[in-house]
Formats: C-alpha cells, structure tokens, sequence
C-alpha cells in the first residue's frame, strides 16, 4: 500500500510545484484578533472543519480554535539555527527512534546545509524532529484539521488530473474553502505552499491504508471502502494528502516532507 | 576446569544486564519523555518497564468492537501460553481516551476484564498518547464521543523497550508472538 501511495508523491513532486512566495496580502492579517500573531504568520480565526472521511453518523463539522499559522514552511536556514542550540538533533547524534537514516540526508554534515537550499524548506525531518523544532519555537506542530482547513482543500470540481488538483494534491495553492475564499484571493495570500509535503501533529488519525495486515480500521469496519466513505470521493487531492499521512511513521525523513508551525492565538 | 568459563560467563552477562538497566537503546520506546498513571494511581515512566518483555495494546473502556475481542485474546493467551515462555511476558493497556477513562473506570475496567497483577493499564495526556501511538505506528481518531477508529495492533516489546514484534488481528494466530518470546529469552544478556 506505502507503495501505491508514494508513487503519486513522487509524481507530484517531480513535478516541482512552486507557489507564488512573498506577495502579501495585507487583508489576511487585517482582522483585529490578528495583532496576536507575529510577523510572517498568517491570523487563522476559529471555525470549523469539514473531514475528508465521515464519521459514525455522517458528515461532521470540527470546531477549529483560532491559531497563528507560519506563512512558510521551516527553511534550512532555520533548522540550521535550531540543531545549533539543540545537539540532539544534530543528524550524528539523533536516536534511530527519533529518526531514520536518511534524517537531513541532503546536509554535507550536522551543521552544513547545502548553500542552494538554505532559504528552501527543510525536508527529510522526522515527525520528532518537527514537533521538536515548533516546541523550540514556541508553538506546535498544526493539526490534520487546522492544516487542511487553511492549506488544504481543493475546489469541490477540480478532478483528477487538473492544474487546480495538482495544485491541491501539493498543497501548493492555498484555497481554505473553509475560508469562504475563492482560489484567486488565496493565491496572493503570503501564505506559500512549495512542493513538499507537511508533517502534522496527528499525522497518525488518517486510517485509509492497512499498513500491516488488513484489519486496520477494523472496528465495526467504519473505514472499509475508503472512497466510498469519503465526504467528496472527487477530492483527489485530499485523498492523496490522507492516504500519504496515514502511510507514515513517527521516524521516517522524506525528501518531499516538510512542516511549519503554528501557535495558538493568545 | 570448567569453572573459570563458567564464571567468566556468569560475569559477562551480569554486566551486559547491568548495561541493559542503565540506558535505553537507540531503538528503544522507553526513549520517549512521557510520564503515565497507573489505575492504581502510581505514576509511572515508561522505563521503569525494563528489564520484562511486554504485550502492549492501545484500547478505550468504552470501546465495543475491536478493543475488547483483543484484550480478551491477550487474555486467553496469558492463561495458556506454552510452559517454556510462562512469566516472561507482561502485559500493557493504555487507554487512547484518557479524557474520559479516569483511573476509576480503568480500575473498574481491570475487575471486569478480570486482569491479574502481571497487567498495568496506563493512562497519559492526550500528546503522550498520540506520541506513543506513533512511534508503534497505531492510527486513531475520534470519530464522535466515545467513539474511536482505530488500528487493531498489539505490540511486543522486548526486556529494553525495542518493538520486536507487531501484528494485527491478535485472535487469530499467536504464533508469532510465541515465537518473539522464545527468541528474546534466547538472547537473555545479550546488548
């Protein structure tokens, strides 16, 4: 199944999506709550979100607390200055618990990135590592819920295949239809969305893949027929996005996945 | 002749036990910084647990699908394991709901399963949970109050707190489990 999974990843990244960076919408930040988050974070007001799989008795809304969410995903530069301050993280002394071999696979050694990538986001961290780096930093990795209602989505009609769910299968194009935005507002938000995949806090609640065996879910069988469960089956994107979390684990350092943070709005 | 070996021998392995006791492995679950409450109220880290094997499986009280067909194989299997693996093993539930299963409940839900003293049920905040849950690769979400998806997995960790065995579906074959307890009493002393 991680197989099946990991091959449109791989497709999608190949495919090097980038999203437009650095063209800043002042409406995003413009909400008076907003004077709560810091500079290059985006003000994400409460709400509700809409999961991708129905629950027991159907379609159920989320409530989702307000947060400040990084406009960026964790760059070299910046994890750089966080293994600087915390030698545990340092790729020679890390614990295989914590994090695979491949764990900063791209970095010449513990403190040297590639010169090219240090203002790109920093991939093959482990889920331990993000969660680490937020912690340092004051905040929290997001949850599915709060990632996918802002930096997910797709639109309701965009179909397997289409620039729009490339885009969404990414998360390189911001949409939060949860917003009530439209794609074009969203697409001159500062919020980026580069071509790498992102950890989540509970990358581990998605249950559409039995990774050993095939029992997973096997509780009144209330994930059997994954698509069918599904609350919009066309969202391909959103379905590429659950399946992929739900074939990772806590060590695993990929060189599509990345992560930013996010903090609670005092 | 044989007892300078033997001694020798004797010596070799009470020092790698010591070693054993002292620090977590690399791969080690007893690694994670969490801290947990036993449903007799004694707080417990997770490598206190060293030094036993353990058979370890994520469940919630309220739970009337999968969860209680697995505590119940877990069971049977630590009434009738085979004579040569006996008291090698414990056994290790931690509730995935802690919200709403308090010690109390946990320690009506150990009457009522009927769980001897070679069990602990464990109950940690919500981010300990979920830490633990990943590092065994076990999916969960709350689907509504009360209610759960969850993977199916029971763990069996060895005496250093390294995975040594998974498997889903626990009532259908033991076989495998038998297996990891013979195979880690085999390497007793052993780093």
């Amino acid at each position: 199944m991680r197989l099946l999974i990991a091959a449109p990843a791989l497709l999608l990244g190949a495919m090097g999506l980038v999203a437009e960076a650095g063209t800043a919408n002042q409406g995003v930040r413009a909400c008076k709550s907003a004077s709560a988050c810091r500079t290059r974070e985006v003000f994400v007001p409460a709400g509700v979100y809409v999961p991708f799989f129905k629950s027991g008795s159907g379609i159920k809304a989320v409530p989702v607390e307000p947060i400040c969410l990084s406009e960026t995903a964790v760059t070299h530069e910046e994890f750089l200055g966080f293994v600087r301050d915390h030698p545990n993280w340092r790729k020679s002394r890390i614990k295989k618990l914590f994090a695979e071999g491949s764990y900063l696979a791209d970095w010449q050694d513990d403190l040297t990135p590639r010169p090219e990538t240090l203002s790109q986001p920093v991939t093959f961290v482990s889920w331990f590592a993000a969660g680490a780096y937020c912690e340092a930093a004051g905040g929290r990795l997001p949850t599915v819920a709060e990632w996918e209602r802002f930096a997910g989505g797709s639109t309701p009609t965009s179909k397997p295949g289409t620039a729009a769910d490339r885009g969404a299968g990414q998360g390189a194009t911001p949409f939060a239809f949860a917003m009530g935005r439209s794609a074009p507002e969203l697409a001159n938000t500062a919020l980026a969305f580069p071509g790498v995949w992102e950890w989540t806090a509970n990358f581990n609640s998605a249950m559409v893949s039995g990774r050993i065996g095939t029992s997973e879910g096997a509780d009144s069988s209330q994930f059997c027929g994954d698509g069918i469960r599904a609350v919009d089956p066309s969202n391909y994107g959103a379905f590429l996005r659950y399946s992929f979390r739900s074939s990772l684990r806590a060590n695993f350092a990929l060189k599509n996945l990345g992560f930013r943070c996010v903090r609670e709005a005092p | 002749m044989n007892r300078a070996p033997r001694g020798l021998a004797f010596l070799a392995a009470v020092t790698l036990m010591t070693q054993v006791t002292s620090e977590p492995t690399e791969r080690s679950v007893y690694q994670l910084d969490s801290s947990w409450v036993e449903d007799n109220g004694r707080a417990i880290r997770l490598e206190t647990l060293e030094g036993d094997m353990q058979l370890l499986a994520l469940i919630y009280t309220t739970c009337t699908g999968a969860c209680p067909v697995t505590v119940k194989s877990i069971q049977m299997f630590s009434r009738n394991m085979p004579a040569d693996i006996k008291g090698r093993i414990r056994f290790l539930l931690v509730t995935v709901d802690p919200e709403h299963d308090t010690l109390a409940i946990l320690r009506d839900y150990r009457r009522d399963m009927k769980l001897d003293r070679r069990w602990k049920l464990l109950r940690g905040s919500p981010e300990d949970v979920r830490e633990l849950a990943a590092v065994l690769g076990f999916n969960y979400e709350q689907i509504e109050s009360g209610q759960f998806a969850h993977s199916n997995l029971v763990t069996v960790l060895d005496r250093r707190g390294e995975i040594v065995h998974q498997q889903n579906d626990f009532a259908s074959d033991t076989r495998a489990v038998v297996d990891a307890i013979r195979h880690e009493g085999g390497q007793q002393g052993q780093p």
